[in-house]
């Protein structure tokens, strides 16, 4: 595997874009582990946040703000909360973090200004296990979930993504690029499986970046930035997205785009990031006819 | 020696007719007086589910326990649940936080149908909803377990209400959305006007000619919003002085003609023809708040620290009746001509009349 040294384009435009100077937010709770990362498919949907786990389960402010809501479950009539007791804590510029799966009768409210590093509630244990927390964080001016990876501090992953499998998919028929020589030229559907491993190894995550080269030259790049609804669907990615039904192939494929592929010897590369820019690359070379 | 003066009391006699012909015209009927009549109180003792009949069958769920009971206080089913629980007078689940699929019974015990994904359940309006876990998402099921429609909300939902036509839900984004039978947006709406925008409360009138909204923060608003041709036009709004950082309680009497929305330690009815409101206080967190059962009442219930409260309103103002007992959870629910208060380990009912 060769560790290639990413220069994260899609975090730099979006902070950029966002005006928000990269600015760093803290992890909302001490050695916090990576459970499941952005855009993570859970039970047919996109995570549109990410889970995380410590033995410590108190759940401290990200960074200051004032709090916008505060879900904890003893509220008049409506529905009951999906993610379980939350508190939403706006920042500048539109954003707004959420701590979701607090411990009933923890979360803080009675809060209002709350400074980075406060108290905001206790995360509630996994059935026994360690505390866990959902971490979302959304652009309120945007109207669109973020990957709270682009602004909290960096740290470390301990395992490379993994790419399984590589085809290109024509009329109904998907090539698994691992077994050809020669294939027809033309419009071709780019269909992979690739996962981001966890560090204990139990699951598997969506990656950071996917990028399909042909011939050298990039001709997909899929960012895991941003989330949105687009009527009443959410979609990932950045511009048009893709819905969960456009992206994935039960069981696990994903289907990264279309490509144009021309006469001649073609060599086709897929590489899969990480948030540390830990990347795998598979390439397959093979003569267009 | 002169004769002393003769005193005049013509007065007295004036004063005389005039005092009866005031007793005769400014005479009017005593008002109705308000009665609430305690039937009785049933502990919730443990009670494993069966064949048990009865008629106009309610559920509760108290304190931990859930179950129903008939309106003669006589409990079908009692059982504790370390999990939340959705209940309606014909199913009902238990349901964890994280990942589980919610399995639904009937109050006999026996299995219904299982959902097919993970999430919180609700029945609202006779209608099953289902909450996603990452609470961004909303889905309606039949009372059979076919999923009829999923909708993906903008941003996390924060409140939410239904009638059998139409769903409302309001969201961390600030906005609200009218959601139709078949799961489509029917109609957005963005109340803005405040510093931060969060939808904290909405409610739809029964015959979807109105919704109401507690948003922002900041200054906060009440809106009431009326439906015009195919969408809805403010009608009124309010700003508030409230501060609330949470869910609150926004609803409709039953007929439709009041909008209820909880204040700072206040309950505010309005009467949506004439817009007048006013402000009953409400210490410490309303519970609930609900049509009484004679029309053109309200009955609250709040948590006020030390105790709980009940109180009964007439119109928008008239407090015709106010009972005060140890605090503990409690619930509120009205069928007929009686309420049923659920409070701590016990049930009572209790018949509300006029005479």
């Amino acid at each position: 595997m060769k560790r290639r040294r990413m220069v994260a384009p899609m975090a730099l435009a979006l902070a950029l874009a966002m005006g928000a100077g990269a600015y760093a937010i803290e992890w909302p709770m001490a050695e916090a582990r990576m459970e499941s990362t952005f855009g993570t498919l859970r039970e047919g949907r996109f995570l549109p946040g990410i889970e995380i786990s410590a033995e410590d389960p108190a759940v401290l402010c990200a960074a200051a703000g004032e709090v916008l809501f505060c879900e904890d479950g003893a509220g008049p009539g409506g529905l009951p909360s999906g993610v379980g007791s939350f508190v939403a804590i706006a920042h500048e510029r539109g954003l707004v973090s959420v701590y979701g799966g607090l411990e009933p009768g923890t979360a803080v409210d009675y809060l209002r200004e709350a400074r980075q590093g406060d108290l905001l509630g206790l995360a509630a244990a996994e059935r026994g296990g360690e505390a866990g927390l959902r971490f979302f964080l959304f652009d309120a001016e945007k109207g669109q979930f973020v990957n709270p990876l682009l602004f909290l501090r960096p740290r470390e992953d301990q395992r490379t993504p993994a790419v399984r499998a590589v085809y290109l998919r024509r009329d109904s028929q998907a090539i698994d690029l691992s077994q050809i020589r020669t294939l027809r030229q033309g419009l071709c559907e780019v269909q992979a499986e690739f996962w981001d491993p966890r560090d204990d190894g139990q699951g598997y995550n969506a990656p950071f970046q996917v990028r399909v080269l042909l011939n050298g030259s990039e001709r997909i790049s899929l960012g895991w930035d941003i989330g949105r609804e687009i009527d009443g669907r959410y979609r990932l990615f950045s511009g048009e997205g893709k819905s969960v039904d456009e992206f994935f192939v039960p069981p696990a494929r994903y289907r990264l785009g279309t490509i144009q592929i021309p006469r001649g010897r073609a060599s086709l590369e897929i590489i899969v990031s990480d948030f540390s820019q830990r990347s795998r690359s598979s390439s397959y070379v093979f003569q267009v006819e | 020696m002169p004769e002393p003066e003769k005193k005049n009391h013509s007065w007295i006699i004036v004063a005389a007719l005039a005092a009866i012909a005031y007793f005769f015209l400014a005479a009017r009927p005593l008002g109705k007086e308000f009665t609430m009549s305690p039937r009785w109180a049933t502990p919730l003792e443990a009670v494993s589910p069966g064949d048990r009949a009865a008629k106009d069958v309610r559920p509760f769920s108290l304190s931990g326990r859930f179950g129903y009971y008939g309106q003669d206080g006589e409990l079908l089913l009692s059982s504790v649940s370390a999990d939340s629980v959705a209940i309606s007078k014909d199913l009902y689940a238990e349901y964890g936080v994280r990942g589980t699929k919610p399995v639904f019974r009937r109050p006999d015990g026996k299995e219904a149908f299982s959902l097919g994904e993970a999430g919180a359940p609700a029945f609202v309006s006779d209608r099953l909803f289902l909450v996603s876990p990452d609470n961004a998402s909303l889905a309606e099921y039949s009372l059979t377990g076919g999923r009829l429609w999923t909708r993906d909300a903008g941003s996390l939902i924060t409140c939410f209400d239904a009638n059998r036509e139409y769903s409302v839900a309001g969201g961390l984004d600030g906005k609200l959305a009218l959601i139709g039978l078949g799961g489509g947006l029917a109609y957005s709406f963005s109340p803005g006007g405040s510093r931060l925008s969060v939808i904290l409360g909405c409610a739809l009138s029964p015959d979807s000619s109105m919704i109401a909204v507690v948003s922002g923060i900041d200054r906060q608003r009440f809106l009431l919003l009326e439906r015009r041709g195919d969408g809805y036009r403010v009608a009124y709004h309010a700003y508030l002085p409230s501060d609330f950082r949470r869910r609150v309680l926004v609803d409709f009497s039953d007929d439709g003609r009041y909008a209820m929305y909880e204040g700072d330690g206040t309950l505010s009815i309005m009467d949506v023809r004439t817009h007048e409101t006013r402000s009953l206080p409400a210490a410490g967190k309303i519970l609930a708040a609900r049509s009484g059962p004679i029309p053109g009442t309200f009955l609250v219930l709040t948590d006020e620290g030390a105790v709980n409260r009940l109180k009964a309103v007439r119109g928008v103002d008239t407090v015709v009746a106010d009972v005060s007992f140890p605090r503990a959870d409690a619930f509120l629910d009205c069928l007929g001509g009686s309420a049923f208060l659920g409070c701590g380990d016990r049930i009572a009912r209790i018949d509300m009349g006029e005479i």
